[in-house]
């Protein structure tokens, strides 16, 4: 029958995007900021996410603040204090049980935009050091392996 | 009785099919397009990564350093310096006006470094103050690893993959340690 390599090619079709839908989608989506590309090939856990975006700043996608703000703060000022207590209650409501296990082996994945400067992030990652996270790691696309080459 | 029910049924089934001997396979095609659709549509075809970080802990002491090399690396708006936190810049490498950082340069000189000192694993970046996230990444990139070009594989050979992030030291001040 003429439909038989219809459902040949509908069948593969199938496969191959179950297979690439399989590694199930962690980090959130990333459509209003640009994350810079890079060859780094380790998968993201599951954590809690910073987003800085080109204005705003949120915790698990709820705000705490702004970008401008945070970039107009005096050089010596390395603690942002809302993000700080945002942190903080993600300690008490997810990470209560991975806490007790050990403050510096915490996790948290930061996103930023490309052209976040790096007073911005610094004060960031300051924050989340001092809000007992240990561990601190960067959000990035994966680039084509060719076009890295190199570079 | 029950069995002469299931007979009757038998034969009439029979009667009813008789010459159509292929599989209806209709609401099958009509599942799938519509699997393919949905898988479509939640398809991600860019890979995030992630690339781990070795800050300190805020309240842990400055552990004493290591004899040897501490290797430093300072982006400036000028370019990078390459520098030994005990004796200075090794190597300054410009910005190209048409390039921007010289990202090759580094990726060189670093590998130069490693063959010199193949037990150092760690690097510090260190940043001027409103340098992008952008530069940030792509300085990471070429100090923890080098890609090699030898299409298909593209091996990556290790580097200084534990890094810590830092301020850039003044330009002309004496031996700062700007690590955070």
């Amino acid at each position: 029958m003429a439909l038989v390599p219809f459902i040949d090619m509908l069948t593969m079709l199938v496969v191959f995007l179950l297979l690439h839908s399989s590694d199930a989608e962690i980090l959130p989506n990333t459509k209003n900021i640009q994350i810079p590309e890079s060859i780094a090939d380790l998968k993201p856990h599951e954590t809690v996410t910073i987003m800085v975006t080109k204005d705003q700043l949120l915790v698990n996608g709820r705000v705490v603040g702004q970008v401008a703000e945070v970039g107009a703060m005096p050089a010596d000022k390395l603690i942002i204090p809302d993000l700080q207590s945002a942190l903080k209650e993600q300690n008490d409501r997810i990470q209560r049980e991975t806490a007790k296990e050990d403050l510096a082996q915490r996790e948290i994945t930061i996103m930023g935009d490309k052209d976040t400067p790096f007073s911005v992030l610094k004060r960031v990652m300051a924050t989340a050091t001092a809000s007992d996270y240990g561990k601190v790691s960067l959000a990035v696309i994966q680039r084509e392996r060719n076009a890295g080459a190199g570079a | 009785m029950a069995s002469s029910k299931l007979a009757a049924r038998a034969i009439r089934n029979h009667a009813k099919y008789r010459g159509r001997n292929d599989l209806n396979i209709v609401p099958m095609i009509d599942m799938m397009v519509i699997l393919v659709f949905f898988l479509l549509f939640t398809a991600v075809f860019s890979n995030t990564n992630i690339l781990e970080l070795n800050l300190p802990a805020p309240n842990s002491s400055v552990p004493d350093l290591p004899k040897g090399l501490q290797l430093e690396v300072h982006v400036r708006h000028t370019g990078i310096d390459i520098a030994d936190r005990n004796s200075g810049v090794l190597r300054s490498l410009p910005m190209s006006a048409t390039s921007g950082y010289d990202y090759k340069g580094l990726s060189e000189y670093l590998q130069f470094v490693k063959s010199k000192y193949p037990s150092v694993t760690e690097a510090s970046v260190l940043l001027e103050s409103d340098i992008p996230y952008d530069v940030l990444v792509q300085t990471m990139d070429n100090v923890r690893l080098y890609q090699m070009n030898d299409a298909p594989l593209f091996t990556k050979v290790e580097l200084f993959p534990d890094i810590s992030v830092g301020d850039a030291p003044v330009t002309g001040a004496a031996a700062a340690g700007g690590a955070k």
